[in-house]
């Protein structure tokens, strides 16, 4: 069965995902924006599932929470970003540069060779990047959203 | 990929995430975004 979800809503939601997310490094629960919107957490549930579907956010299988909202992670990943007092984490090396492009500000970011681990220092610096490296990515882009938390 | 090239995909593709008329590119608009930075050729294709 179809539910129609409100997309006034879904994009409200989406924006008090990102909010929080650049404000305090880690996504909402869906409990939080509901009483932020003064909505239901099940329409704030409905929501994430909406714009899971279009690819905007994953879910975690077990809780149907936030897994990450690209470029951000939830959960602690190898690639962390750093930016003043504010940090994050991305998903995967890409995104680790997707988070200064989403915030607009500049960063640091702790990444290693995935070969022998060696810090691989790098970032963006007065909008421009900085660091030596080659981002390698295994899945095709036809393929990305087969298996987002693997790609 | 480069790391500039990283950066540059990323400007094109994350920019707009956190407005309020944000809307995920079409395929037409992803396959110019990777064209526009340099990636090309069977990986890229969607």
């Amino acid at each position: 069965m179809s539910v129609s979800v409100d997309p006034e809503l879904v994009n409200d939601v989406r924006q008090s995902i990102y909010a929080t997310i650049v404000e305090r490094g880690t996504p909402p629960a869906a409990c939080e924006v509901a009483a932020a919107r003064g909505v239901s957490v099940a329409a704030v549930e409905e929501a994430y599932r909406a714009l899971a579907g279009s690819h905007v956010i994953v879910l975690a299988l077990e809780t149907g929470e936030i897994w990450a909202a690209p470029p951000f992670a939830a959960p602690p990943t190898a690639f962390r970003v750093t930016s003043g007092r504010r940090a994050w984490f991305a998903p995967c090396a890409w995104d680790s540069f997707g988070i200064p492009a989403a915030a607009g500000v500049d960063v640091e970011i702790e990444a290693h060779c995935a070969w022998d681990r060696a810090p691989l220092p790098c970032g963006v610096r007065n909008g421009d990047v900085y660091g030596e490296g080659v981002l390698h990515r295994l899945v095709p882009a036809s393929r990305f959203w087969d298996d987002i938390r693997f790609t | 990929m480069t790391l500039d090239q990283a950066w540059q995909l990323s400007k094109l593709w994350y920019g707009t995430r956190l407005r309020p008329d944000f809307r995920r590119p079409t395929a037409d608009e992803a396959r110019a975004i990777f064209a526009r930075v340099g990636l090309a050729g069977p990986f890229w294709e969607l």
